[in-house]
Order: C-alpha cells, then structure tokens, then sequence
C-alpha cells in the first residue's frame, strides 16, 4: 500500500491529519492530554492499596500487642480501658514518657 | 467507628503521601537528567504531575484522620499554624511548613503557563525542602519514626534523590540531558573514577 504524503505540502499533511482524526472520533487534544493514563490508574490503585495495608497492618501490630499485654487476664472488659488509654501502637508510645507527653497537652477523651 | 480508626487512618495517609510525594521528586529529577533513557518524558511528566496532586490528595487524608480522631484533639489552628501544636510543636510544624510548600508547588504547577517560567522555576525547586522536612517531619512526630521498616525507607529513597540531584547539578549546563553526559561532566572533575 503506498503513502503519497511525503509528495504533499506541510499544510496538506496536517489537513489530511486532522481529517484522519476526525474520522476516527479523536482529536489530537484528547489523544494527548494524559499521556500516562492508565499508569496514573495503576498508581492511584497503588497508593489505596498501599494506604489499606498500612493502616490494616497497624491495626493488627496494635491487636497483637494488646492481646499480648491482655494475655494473662481472663476478662476482656478489664483489659480495654488500660489498652485504650496506653495507645501504644508502636514501641515509642510503649515507654512512659512520650505517652504522658502525648497525652498531658490536650483533652483526652479516649478512655472516658 | 472504632475509637482508633482516624489514627491509623491518619499515620496510613501521612506514610502514603510521603512515599507519594517522595516518587513526585524522582520522577521530575528522572525528567530533568534521563538518568533512565527509556520513558518518553511526556509519560513521565504526566505521571510527574499525578504523582504531586495524589501527594496533595494523600496529606488531606492525613490532616482529616488528625481532626477526626477523639484522642489529639487537633483543630484547625494546630492543624494550619506552626508551632501551634502541644504535642511536639517544632517536630509538627516541619510537617505543617513542609505543607504550605507543596501546595505552593502544586498552585504554581498548574498555573504553569500563566506566570514567568522564572517564577515557577524557583519555587519547583522548594519540593527539595518539602521533601526533606516531610522525612524529618515522619521520622521524629511520627509514632512510625521508630519503625526500621520506615527508617530504612527513607534512608533509601533520600540516597536516590540526593544520588539524582548530584547527577543533575554535575551535568553541564547546555549539554544534552542523559547518563553519558552526566558521567563525562562528573568525569571531568575528578568526582568519579574513569
């Protein structure tokens, strides 16, 4: 199959172009305005799955550290309020200190 | 809603948006010295572009799970205002100023076209600081700083953005952007060996 649009004028090409594009229902605007599409997809479903995983996995670091701490008390209502309070999610807020910091400035409602 | 959901939700969204915001930088460093010749730039700069606005969208999350959860009490003032907050205020604010700069980035970037390419220039270049006060800002207000897992995470992702810078500040100006040119100029001051 042969391509004369080597034979036509640069003018002529873009004419012929833009007719092609208009045949076919896209125009140059839309085929080029988001160049990396579906990666944008494939990123966004990255980042909530990412975000799910993180916040599920603290949830579960901080279940097994309660059931830890809870393990010898057989009564799990006796056992909440200490956890709640604590909140300690990660070894940091486990010492006392940065717990009584984190805590001392603000109205805690937690554990109320 | 459990009592802790808005937490983990928050300290999730203030990771995700850092990680995010951390790819922005590589990705737009990767544009400016095709250290990685393969990726057309207009891909790159398009997912560049999501890359900063998903940051944007990430630290929402993070500031919402703040007002949210019933434990921190956080308002708009310590929210929005450094140095307002009670708990940690320095280690805080590097997050709230950290903030402020990746939004001027963003509004500047979709203003892009309507301001002196000088202007735009100068403050693209704060998503350096924002980059490096959201490390501070998640390794010492974070109750995940002490994680080894996020440590070494920023450790990584920090020596590939400073890795990138070197290759873009080495490479001369004038010169095709690329490896080889970067190489040959680093070459020439003696900062790596033939």
């Amino acid at each position: 199959m042969t391509d004369r649009t080597h034979d036509l004028s640069p003018e002529a090409r873009v004419k012929r172009l833009q007719e092609r594009r208009a045949a076919s229902g896209t125009s140059s605007r839309t085929r080029r305005r988001h160049p990396a599409a579906k990666s944008r997809i494939l990123v966004a479903g990255l980042a909530l799955a990412s975000f799910g995983f993180v916040g599920a996995s603290m949830a579960a670091t901080q279940a097994t550290s309660t059931s830890t701490v809870a393990s010898p008390a057989p009564v799990v209502h006796t056992v909440a309020p200490a956890a709640t309070s604590a909140r300690a999610p990660s070894q940091k807020s486990a010492t006392p200190a940065p717990a009584t910091t984190r805590s001392a400035p603000v109205t805690s409602t937690r554990g109320s | 809603m459990r009592d802790q959901t808005w937490w983990y939700v928050s300290r999730a969204g203030g990771i995700v948006a850092w990680a995010l915001a951390a790819l922005a930088v590589i990705w737009g460093l990767q544009l400016s010295t095709r250290l990685i010749r393969k990726p057309a730039p207009a891909w790159v700069l398009d997912l560049h572009r999501f890359l900063g606005g998903l940051a944007v969208v990430f630290v929402g999350v993070h500031l919402l799970g703040l007002a949210l959860d019933s434990f921190f009490s956080f308002g708009l003032v310590e929210l929005f205002v450094p140095f307002a907050s009670p708990y940690q205020p320095t280690e805080v604010a590097l997050g709230v100023v950290a903030f402020y700069l990746l939004l001027a980035v963003e509004v500047t970037s979709l203003l892009m076209k309507k301001m002196p390419r000088r202007i735009w220039r100068r403050v693209h270049y704060a998503s350096y600081a924002v980059f490096v006060l959201g490390t501070m800002h998640g390794l010492l207000a974070g109750t995940d700083g002490d994680n080894a897992l996020f440590q070494w995470a920023c450790l990584i992702v920090s020596g590939i953005v400073l890795y990138m810078t070197l290759v873009r500040i080495l490479a001369p100006k004038g010169a095709p952007p690329g490896r080889a040119s970067a190489r040959r100029a680093a070459l020439d001051r003696g900062d790596i060996a033939g």
